[in-house]
Formats: structure tokens, sequence, C-alpha cells
């Protein structure tokens, strides 16, 4: 029996060419014929990496050479770990980051979903699952190819979550160090802002004189006025809104905010419902602010109000820009100057 | 029925095979073989892959069918599908010359010229380099901007044989996509007379013609949706002629090589 590739002549009844190797028959049992295909939705990623590679943006990586030393020491437990903060790094160097692409997709695709939801539970619980990825991708690289026992697997994956969720934190003050996120006591309609949204802000110097009439502002509630707020056991921050200003006179009339005896416009400036049935006049200290907050209870005097309403410039922390929770009235938030 | 029609034979197993009614042909390895050889000149390489997964399905030692399943992976863009289907044809054929250069050509399709050139260069290196062997290296020379990728071409005509009108195809293609449409012209020509009913020669045939500047790209590319109707990429270059100004053409047909 000829074979169809090197032309040898073989004996009779073999199976393969003694030559080549090449199969003269077809074996026994079934044989796969029908090849692997491509899904759908990779062809247009396969696209751009395959334009990446003709452009030459990936070269500089290809000639990148991992020293064998290092691929050896990115296999120990610590520096694995270590390495992985870069999520999927150890596993580059020893090359086998198609093991983990999955694993790092899905940090990726929960980090971003955690962003875009931050403020809600949702956006916790995500940014949980990716740490909890981003872990298990950095034990994958070394720690969890040589221990079996539970134990010290729920061990060491704990040791590192509290690494990782050190790591992450610092991160995050790193990137987001000038944004501040905080609730909202304060109802504003005329600027869609309702008690309980979660809006982002820009962070101010403590002591700030310069804060306009109406601005949204986060501060810090627990003593105001230069005394213990009686209305709140502990610290308590959150986003108010301003409304007189250092020197100005301020007083509830009817319902509606009066300033320098002038009243104020009902849609940008609501009065909170625990001061709607009381006639109040406070002036306000020159470093200091007249704001509208949304305090629990109701029936307290006037005099405690006022002294309540009255905010230090040095417990402002920063200004709101941006209404992020709920999703559907996300937007900036605009303050006329 | 004659009476020794109902014995059972060991290797007879749970199915029995359809009788085929007198003029039917028999539905063998071959026969799908022919068949995908008709989708993939028709342009239909999806169905062509299929028609080689049945012929597969009947010989799995048929290097033909396993050749062209990788072959139309690489036209339906899934090429590293087509290296790993090489690698498992390759089972079977322990580093054929064939299989390589597919494997080549399939890298060098997927922008990785480096493999493609190792792998070509290995297929060369084996005994019996056959056409496919030489059309995978003048893509890769091609791709390099190499003139030795003509002399390529040229030899793997020599060495076609009976696959002449074949390879003259694929040498035309080749030489359409890296636009050396003067000497692809020649070769689609050829084709066309050969092949008349082949969808996928008018095609290239057109979409060379177009490039030269040429009037009859459009009958050819015609031709190549009456053949096969409603066929995109044909009726795409079409629309595309159509929209082609006059001066570009005047430029096409006296610039264009």
């Amino acid at each position: 029996m000829q074979c169809r590739r090197c032309k040898f002549e073989n004996m009779p009844g073999l199976t393969s060419c003694m030559r080549c190797g090449s199969l003269l028959t077809a074996p026994e049992g079934p044989v796969e014929v029908a090849p692997p295909r491509m899904p759908r939705w990779q062809r247009p990623f396969r696209g751009l990496a395959r334009g990446a590679r003709k452009s030459g943006i990936l070269a500089p990586l290809q000639v990148i050479r991992i020293p064998t030393w290092l691929a050896l020491v990115s296999s120990v437990v610590f520096f694995g770990v270590l390495l992985s903060l870069v999520p999927g790094l150890a596993h580059w160097i020893q090359r086998r980051w198609k093991s983990v692409g999955w694993w790092i997709a899905a940090w990726a695709v929960f980090l971003i979903l955690s962003v875009f939801l931050f403020g809600g539970f949702l956006g916790y619980l995500f940014l949980g699952l990716a740490l909890a990825a981003h872990v298990w991708v950095a034990l994958h690289s070394s720690f969890l190819r040589g221990h079996d026992t539970l134990a010290m697997r729920i061990v060491v994956f704990l040791l590192a979550l509290g690494l990782y969720y050190f790591v992450y934190t610092r991160t995050a003050g790193l990137l987001f160090g000038q944004v501040q996120p905080g609730y909202a006591i304060v109802s504003v309609p005329a600027r869609q802002i309702e008690i309980g949204d979660y809006l982002l802000g820009r962070r101010t110097l403590p002591g700030d004189p310069n804060h306009p009439r109406g601005a949204v502002v986060y501060a810090n509630l627990r003593q105001i006025g230069g005394w213990e707020n009686p209305f709140f056991p502990s610290r308590y921050f959150g986003y108010v809104q301003i409304v007189g200003l250092g020197g100005e006179v301020v007083e509830i009339k009817e319902g509606v905010f009066w300033v320098n005896q002038s009243p104020l416009d009902q849609e940008l400036y609501p009065v909170p419902q625990w001061l709607l049935n009381l006639e109040l006049s406070a002036e306000v200290p020159a470093d200091s602010y007249f704001v509208s907050a949304e305090y629990m209870g109701t029936g307290y005097n006037a005099q405690l109000a006022a002294q309540a309403c009255i905010l230090s410039s040095r417990r402002i922390e920063g200004r709101a820009v941006y209404r992020w929770w709920p999703l559907w009235r996300r937007g900036l938030i605009r303050t006329d100057e | 029925m004659n009476r020794f029609s109902s014995l059972e034979f060991e290797d007879a197993g749970g199915k029995r095979p359809r009788k085929s009614t007198p003029g039917e042909p028999v539905r063998d390895a071959m026969y799908f073989y022919r068949e995908a050889m008709g989708c993939y000149l028709a342009g239909d390489f999806e169905q062509a892959l299929r028609s080689y997964s049945r012929a597969l399905e009947r010989n799995s030692v048929f290097l033909e069918a396993w050749a062209g399943q990788i072959r139309m992976l690489i036209e339906l863009g899934e090429y590293p599908e087509a290296v790993i289907w090489a690698d498992k044809a390759m089972e079977a054929f322990p580093n054929h010359p064939e299989l390589i250069a597919a494997k080549a050509a399939a890298c060098l399709r997927d922008a990785k010229p480096e493999k493609a050139m190792g792998f070509s260069d290995f297929s060369i290196s084996q005994e019996n380099a056959g056409p496919w062997v030489w059309l995978a290296r003048a893509e890769v020379l091609m791709e390099r901007k190499s003139r030795i990728g003509q002399e390529c071409l040229s030899k793997a005509l020599l060495e076609a044989g009976e696959a002449v009108n074949l390879i003259r195809l694929e040498a035309g293609r080749i030489d359409v996509r890296y636009g050396h449409y003067s000497a692809a012209l020649e070769l689609l020509e050829k084709t066309v007379r050969v092949w008349p009913k082949s969808a996928l020669a008018w095609y290239e045939l057109g979409r060379c013609q177009a490039h030269l500047g040429f009037s009859e790209a459009k009958a050819a590319l015609e031709e190549a949706l009456r053949l096969r109707p409603n066929w995109r990429p044909a009726a795409a270059e079409l629309d595309r002629l159509k929209r082609t100004g006059p001066l570009k053409r005047a430029w096409r047909r006296f610039f264009a090589r």
C-alpha cells in the first residue's frame, strides 16, 4: 500500500506509513470531523487585534524578554500574589495569561459595573465580586497549584482579600481623591435633588468663604454653630443647601425663606418640613452659612432651629456637581452663581 | 429479494446503508468532496466547509478534505481555528507540507507574518512540497513585498498537475489580494474560460478588472451575480463599481498595474 504523502510502498495491512507516519487507513472508532468555529461576537475583537498587530502597536510588547528567574519568582506564593496586584501580571510573566483571561475579563466587567453603580447596593456587590475575582487570579498564579487543603485555601484567600482590600481603598483614594461622594439630606425640586440621592462633589478647602447661595455642599453636621447638634447622635455628613451667606439676616415667614427682607424662590429654596411651622429669624455670622437640611423630627423651638441651621464654613468639605444615583436622574447639578 | 439479503454481519452495526436508487450517485467521500469544490467555486465557503466535513465522515484519511476544511476556515476569516484544525489534521498526516502551508497562510492572514514565514520555511523543507506549499510561500513573500513571490506562483502552477485550474484560480486570487492586477487578470481570464459557471472566478475577475479600470468588470460581476444571485460581496463590488467616477476609472486604466 503506497503512502500518498511520501510514496513509500508499505506492507499490506499497515494502518500508518512506516516512513512518514501518515495514516493509510481510517482509524477505528469515531473521528472528530467538524472543525471548531469562531463565535460571531469575537469577529470585531479579532479584527481589532489583527489591526493592532498589523499597525505594530503591539511590537514593543513582543520584544520584551522575560528573564527566567522572574518567571520562577512569580510562582512563589508571596510574589505571585504581589505581582498580581496588576491583574494577570504574574500569569503574563509565566506565559499562562490565557488560563485566566476570562477571569480578568470578569474582573474588568465587575469593576466597571461597580464604578457605574457606585453608591448603591449593586455597586458594592460588584466591587466585592471584582475584588474576589482579582484575589482568585492572584492565587491562581502560584498558590492554587501547590495547596489542596480547603482550610489552607480559605485562610490564604482571606489574607489576600485583606491585602487587596487595602490596595483597592488606597488606589481609589489616589484616583478619586478630589471626588466627594455623599447622600443628600435636603430636597431641592428645581435641581432635581431628592433626599437620599447619592451626589458626587468636588472637594473644597475647609473655611472657603466663596460658596454661593443655592450651592449644595457636603458638610459635617455634628456640630453646628459651635455646639453639639442634639438631633444627630454621632458624626453625620451629608449634602445640604446654602440659603444665607455670612452677614445676612435669614427669616422664615409663612413657609418661605426671606433674606435681608427679600423673599427667595420657593422652588429653588424650599423650606424643610421641620421648619415649616416656625417663624424664624437669624443673623448669620461672617464665617458661617445658613443651610437648609431636612432634620429628623418636628416641634423644635425657633431659637434652637436657627442655631442648628447655621453652619461654620470650616465644616464644609465639598460642593455637589453631579447627581450620581438614582440612575435615571443622573446629571450635572447647576448652581446659579 | 435474494436469500442472502437478510443476513447480518458484524460490521453492519446498527445502521444499514441506504439503498441508492438506480442512477443516483453514490454518496461517498468523493461525492461530497466534489460537492465541496462546487460550493467553493460558487464562493459559498460555509457550505463547502460542511461538505468537506461530510466527506471526512466517509473517509477520515482523506487529506484533500482536511486541507479543504482548513482553507475554508481561512476564507471565512477564522484563522486561529484554521491553525487548530491543521494541527488536528497533522495527527493523521504528521508534518504534511500542505497542512503546514495552510498554517502559514492562516498565520499570515491573522497578521502574524513571522510565524507564517516559519511555517512556510518548514513546509518547503518537507519532501514532496506541492503547489499549495508554493502558493503559501508566494503569499508570505508578497506580504513582504518580495518579487520572488511571483516566481513562487509560477512554481505552484508548474507543480499543480491535474489541479492546475484550481491553482490558477488561487494564484489569481493571491495576485488580486496583493494588488498585482495585471498578473491576476491573465490567470483569472483563463480560469473563467475553463470554469464559466464559477461565480467565484467571475467575481475575482470582476474585481481585478475594476481595479484596472476595465469596463468589462461590470459584466463579470453581473455574471457572478447571475450565477449566484444575492451574493453580497459581488453585489457590493458591483455597487462600488457603479459609484466609481469616469475620472477614477481612467486613472486606473492608465496607471494601475
